[in-house]
């Protein structure tokens, strides 16, 4: 054989990559993963062998888990039915029972504390969430005008602002019979006008106003929102947190119909049946803006609950990117690699809300119930540092592929090269931290995961929510599968299958508008671990534009709010204050039952 | 917005020409005596004679790099397409396509890989217009465009923390 | 039109790829090639680890044997024979294994594939770590004989786990094996083999049954079916990475258009 012919041996090529890991290791030491598994373990990070497995000393590893051994037996002894209880089971705690670091923070908290029964910061973000909802004014302004032969001015907005936060707290104000709430239990309840008009602004009393340019947006931002919600006259109705505790959010609406309309009523003195009935009308039905649809029969919720919420409006309840410049992505990270990482780190901060109100107020609580088996895949968006040192790394990658591109047009075909080359540095990721492995316990904490971080960076550098989600579907369904010949549970990459051919489908049963879509679509609906990747989607096309919100200005305003008991700027500090039982929530019974 | 105006929108920055005839005349790198527009292979190997095994800074980028094989197919208006595989550590360029699998696989058409080598274009335009594809290990793409933007003498960018020079 | 289609002779190719996790895979969903056995398990003990019945009892029958039923006729009865279970009207019985993260002989979908080609009556569901396996009663005795004597079975890195399944993904412990919160199994230092004291639903087994000595980290990661950082780095796998590129817009350009991919 002439050497012009001799063909390339792949034996010829081999090298021992094993070896390679120890050249690499300060590269490896440096990175945020090491440091957070290091702590969180307390060993080499990068071994796949725990030597004082099986001796760990049991539950008693954490404070957590002996007060819940106390109280299971003072609860036995006091009622005579026993109750928690570890004498039944396996004994828990055979191997680490590791503490979980809020990501972005020094917090170190126990892993029962992120269990949404034992948050009550969790609890008070889904509150929130179902206690709003949203009124136009402008047809019941219009109803008053024509049909009542009444003036509107500010001094009578004023007026009607006032006296809604007395109704909407339970207070009666045209009828002498009626039994009141009393305003402690309601303390939370009240009603704030959002407009994008600033003449309309200065009018209005400032304690009813969410004033766009003064909650925290940038000015790139707070222009375009008020751009988009122009001269209309929108309230935003906080029905008390109790009222949803007690009922559910299909209480919401009805509560701010009933109770604006008795303000109205008082406000403008009006009278007669039909100018009333047109008036609740208005104010239940015309122009409502609900946070959540009702879901379908088999999972039959009502309005504002998690199941119905588009993914556009979930994108838009988080406000972690409020203070970010309205310019696309792809040119921030193209120009200035710190810039862009700051865009990366909020989308991650993002995720905590998101995975949050899906994967584990959804399908872990709703749709289960008990334990909380996906308080892991939602704590794997919030933390142990993991989102944020991908997504650091993938920045600088991203930063390198298009600092001399000045496009990045929305095309699967063009954008799947960065997908592959992440993810597979994220699987790596695992594969050389063990403790990692270990920490990410379970398939769909890793498909969530991954499906998240593929689906944002994709879409953050498009633009696309719809290239965001093929990309988290081609991610989990064939990269990962593939490489490891497993995924989730029970065959749960089986939404990744079909959402390749669902992504650009707009027939109902399949699918539609990436934004409108949500954990209630037929084909998303029955496996858990892709909404927040979807979502995450959504928002993150939204910065690939360089815009200032997702799907609906109203709502990104509606939760901007700073009176709002939950933080939806800093999501990760108020669960970490919660873990700590530093969180005070509202909708608490005190005031009416023993002290205790 | 109609398909031309979006594509207008996109792909502004990026342009596909082809090139006059005679323009591998003009470059330095190309061994003499090449009458015939040189093949994806021809061109390859004069880069690497010429350009690469000459500079220093290529030459220490090379040396740092671990076993590679990589498969450039380019399409040729005329031709049709072509193959050259590249092996780094050892280093070898061999026309056709590999016995094995190798680490990547560029995609190009022909006058924009020819604008790679010249330095004219940078190796992710072509990918990010949709006028070619990548697929493998990316790691080994950021080798080789190191590799060529020293050639050519164009500006290395710092690699990224998680695959530095070097990294499987 | 008289002339004659061309038949056209279709060989199974199960998996892309030229290294040796690739090949591994290919061996294990090809039902043409034999598994090597690494070690043998008596009858009894198999019956004793699934723990369904005790060694040398009846099979509980939910029907009687298929001979002995006058059934409405169905096409379908022409073409396939009953396995053995069915045709007795055995109960459905389980396997369950789980297979570690860490150099693993074989793992949940690479399991699926090989139940689906190599067995027949099967229903499996698939997770992160483990898989389950139903088939009738002496069906999967018969099954689990191949899966435990052969080698898709380590006893460090692959485990019979009824319920309490997790470990998968957990580190290992300091013999080497796989975490279970159940310790259903420990490692006999004086034997140095792998020693089941509990059976699959984790009750007390009268006597320890062996299983044979763990594979060692060499052989493990000649075995191991996952394309891992350091042995088969998983982004140099062009082949595969250019079938799974071409499946991916054929189920995008399909669901949005079939018409779109014809010719591809």
């Amino acid at each position: 054989m002439s050497n012009r012919d001799r063909r390339a041996k792949e034996s010829e090529y081999t090298y021992e990559l094993g070896k390679l890991v120890q050249k690499f290791l300060p590269t490896e030491k440096e990175r945020l993963i090491y440091k957070t598994m290091q702590k969180t373990f307390g060993l080499h990070p990068m071994s796949n062998v725990d030597p004082l497995m099986y001796k760990r000393g049991g539950f008693h590893q954490k404070r957590r888990k002996e007060e819940f051994f106390e109280w299971g037996r003072k609860i036995a002894r006091e009622r005579g039915i026993p109750s928690y209880n570890r004498a039944v089971g396996i004994p828990l705690g055979q191997r680490a029972l590791e503490p979980y670091i809020i990501s972005g923070t020094d917090v170190i908290v126990d892993y029962d504390d992120l269990h949404h029964v034992n948050n009550a910061a969790m609890q008070q973000m889904l509150d929130d969430i179902k206690r709003t909802v949203i009124i136009n004014l402008d047809t019941t302004h219009r109803v008053l005008q024509v049909r009542a032969g009444k003036e509107i001015t500010p001094e009578t907005i004023n007026l009607y602002l006032e006296t809604v936060q007395h109704t909407i707290a339970g207070g009666a104000v045209a009828q002498e019979h009626m039994a009141e709430i009393h305003p402690g239990l309601t303390a939370d309840a009240y009603c704030k006008i959002i407009t994008g008009n600033d003449e309309i602004v200065d009018m209005i009393d400032r304690r009813f106003v969410i004033n766009i340019d003064k909650v925290g947006f940038h000015p790139s931002r707070a222009a375009i929102l008020k751009r988009d919600i122009g001269d209309t006259i929108y309230m935003v109705v906080r029905a008390p947190t109790i009222s949803v505790r007690m009922g559910d959010g299909g209480v919401t609406y009805r509560w701010a119909a009933m109770q604006s309309s008795m303000a109205f009523i008082s406000a403008y003195r009006l009278t007669g049946e039909s100018i009333i009935s047109d008036i609740a009308y208005a104010a239940k039905s015309a122009q409502v803006i609900q946070i959540g649809e009702r879901t379908w029969y088999s999972r039959a919720r009502s309005q504002n609950e998690p199941g119905g919420i588009p993914y556009g409006y979930f994108a838009d309840i988080q406000q972690c990117d409020n203070m970010l410049p309205a310019e696309p992505y792809f040119k921030i990270i193209g120009e200035d690699l710190e810039e862009g990482r700051r865009y990366m780190r909020n989308v991650a901060k993002a995720g905590t809300i998101l995975a949050l109100m899906t994967e584990l107020i959804w399908y872990g609580f709703y749709m289960s119930g008990g334990l909380g088996f996906s308080t892991g895949v939602a704590a794997g968006a919030y933390c142990g540092n993991v989102v944020e040192d991908l997504l650091d790394n993938f920045s600088e990658i991203q930063h390198v592929s298009i600092s001399r591109v000045k496009t990045v047009p929305p095309r699967w075909t063009r954008i799947k090269f960065i997908t592959d080359m992440m993810i597979q540095a994220a699987m790596e990721t695992y594969e050389k931290y063990p403790s990692l492995m270990e920490y990410h316990w379970g398939g769909a904490h890793r498909i969530s995961l991954v499906g998240s971080l593929a689906g944002s960076a994709a879409a953050m550098l498009t633009g696309s929510p719809m290239i965001g989600q093929m990309s988290m579907n081609y991610a989990i369904g064939m990269l990962m599968k593939e490489g490891w010949v497993r995924t989730g549970w029970a065959g749960q990459e089986v939404q990744d299958h079909l959402g390749l051919a669902y992504s650009c489908a707009f027939r109902m049963e399949e699918g539609g508008l990436i934004e409108f879509r949500g954990p209630n679509t037929p084909y998303a609906s029955y496996t858990a671990g892709h909404s927040s990747g979807a979502i995450g989607a959504c928002l993150a096309a939204q910065l690939g534009r360089g815009r200032a919100y997702v799907c609906n200005p109203v709502i990104k305003v509606a939760f901007a709010d700073p009176d709002l008991k939950f933080d939806f700027r800093e999501p990760r500090l108020a669960i970490a204050k919660a873990a700590l039982r530093q969180f005070m929530p509202a909708g608490e019974r005190d005031l009416i039952i023993p002290s205790h | 917005m109609s398909e031309e105006e979006e594509k207008k929108e996109f792909e502004c920055e990026y342009e596909y020409k082809e090139l006059p005839d005679g323009w591998w005349r003009e470059l330095d790198w190309i061994l003499p005596g090449r009458e015939e527009e040189p093949t994806i292979y021809e061109l390859f190997h004069d880069m690497m004679i010429g350009s690469i095994v000459g500079n220093p800074v290529s030459l220490e980028i090379a040396s740092k790099i671990v076993p590679r094989i990589i498969l450039i197919e380019v399409e040729h208006p005329k031709r049709g397409v072509e193959y050259v595989r590249v092996m780094i550590n050892p280093t070898d360029i061999k026309p056709g396509i590999p016995d094995t699998e190798p680490d990547l696989i560029i995609h190009m058409q022909y006058y924009d890989f020819v604008r790679i080598l010249m330095g004219e274009l940078d190796m992710m335009a072509p990918i990010w217009a949709g006028n070619g594809w990548i697929l493998g290990n990316l790691t080994c793409g950021l080798d080789l465009r190191d590799l060529l933007d020293a050639s050519t003498g164009n500006e290395i960018n710092p690699r990224p923390k998680m695959w530095p020079l070097g990294s499987p | 039109m008289s002339e004659k289609k061309k038949k056209i002779k279709y060989e199974p190719q199960f998996y892309p790829g030229t290294e040796k996790v690739s090949e591994r895979r290919r061996k294990l969903m090809d039902p043409e090639r034999r598994l090597v056995k690494l070690r043998d398990i008596p009858d009894d003990d198999i019956v004793q680890l699934l723990g369904h019945r005790a060694p040398g009892s009846l099979y509980t029958s939910v029907h009687p044997p298929l001979d002995e039923i006058m059934e409405p006729y169905d096409p379908i009865r022409d073409l396939v024979v009953p396995t053995p279970g069915a045709q007795a009207g055995d109960r459905i019985r389980f396997v369950q294994f789980t297979d570690s993260f860490w150099s693993p002989v074989i793992a949940p979908w690479l399991r699926a594939r090989m139940y689906f080609n190599r067995f027949r009556g099967v229903d499996t569901v698939i997770y992160s770590g483990r898989e389950i396996l139903e088939m009738r009663e002496r069906d999967v005795e018969a099954a689990t004989r191949l899966l435990i004597e052969t080698e898709v079975f380590d006893p460090a890195r692959t485990a019979l786990k009824g319920l309490t399944v997790h470990g998968h993904a957990l580190r290992l412990d300091s013999d080497g094996l796989m975490f279970d919160a159940r310790r259903r199994y420990v490692y006999d230092k004086e034997l140095k083999e792998v020693v089941y004291i509990k059976d699959m639903h984790a009750r007390v087994l009268d006597d320890p049954i062996p299983v044979g000595r763990p594979l060692s980290e060499e052989e493990l990661n000649e075995m191991d079916v996952t394309y891992r950082w350091n042995l088969t780095p998983y982004k140099s796998r062009t082949e595969l990475l250019l079938i799974i590129t071409r499946a991916t817009n054929f189920r995008i350009l399909g669901g949005f258009k079939p018409d779109l991919i014809k010719g591809m």
